[in-house]
């Protein structure tokens, strides 16, 4: 058995309580294997998600699935050397990567 | 710092910025509802700290409103538990818990307490186009 992450759902029903991810472009920092991009990235518009670990890219990418493949990206990258168009999105998202 | 104005300049004018990370008290594990202990995060807790001052200045950033909740991790196992700790940055796992989690039957329980804040980026001398509305909620 591998360990199960918030199985009672506490995350986004937080996210739901508090921002409506709708036809929104996301940037999220520090996605890891895309566990939490998954909660919201079938309402956004489009979801650009880093994180500097290429593993749990490429984890993150693997479980990206056909739907959601035009409009979520999966990129290695950090914050600081994040190079995206000003104003390109609506929210951005850091999760458990302050 | 260089993060924040990143990501600030990323958004457009009135854009949100959601923070989502561990607050105080410490993480505990837990067998069937019942503490075994509380990991040593301090120093966690003070990076934490450390990080989100530049978001608490105002200077890029409104806190506008937060929510707190519990978050659980649940191990099938106590090595796995114990592993994944181990990785776990600025927290440790005092002996006589790390004993404790052994001896104890999974299904085992990390509770963590964690805040979801929604911040909305202000608009700066370095925005090159006055704010042409707002990200509705």
């Amino acid at each position: 058995m591998t360990s199960l992450k918030d199985p009672e759902g506490a995350e986004i029903r937080a996210l739901g309580a508090l921002v409506d991810f709708r036809g929104r472009r996301v940037l999220e920092i520090g996605c890891g294997d895309g566990r939490m991009t998954w909660l919201y990235a079938g309402d956004a518009k489009a979801v650009l998600a880093v994180d500097e670990d290429e593993d749990s890219i490429q984890e993150a990418r693997a479980t990206l699935a056909p739907p959601l493949s035009d409009r979520v990206e999966f990129r290695v990258a950090s914050a600081e050397s994040l190079e995206v168009p000003r104003q390109r999105f609506d929210i951005a998202f850091l999760s458990w990567s302050l | 710092m260089n993060a924040l104005r990143k990501i600030h300049r990323a958004l457009i004018p009135g854009g949100l910025l959601m923070d989502m990370h561990p607050i105080p008290p410490s993480a505990r594990a837990e067998i069937g509802g019942k503490s075994l202990g509380e990991f040593d995060d301090a120093e966690f807790m003070k990076i934490v700290s450390a990080t989100e001052a530049p978001l608490a200045d105002g200077s890029l950033f409104e806190l506008e409103t937060e929510v707190e909740f519990d978050w659980l991790q649940r191990y099938g196992s106590a090595e796995e538990l114990i592993e994944d700790a181990s990785s776990w940055e600025g927290c440790s796992m005092p002996a006589a818990l790390q004993a404790r989690v052994r001896e104890a039957e999974p299904p085992l329980d990390i509770w963590e307490h964690v805040v979801l804040r929604r911040f909305r980026a202000v608009q700066t001398e370095h925005d090159p186009v006055p704010g042409t509305g707002t990200c509705p909620i």
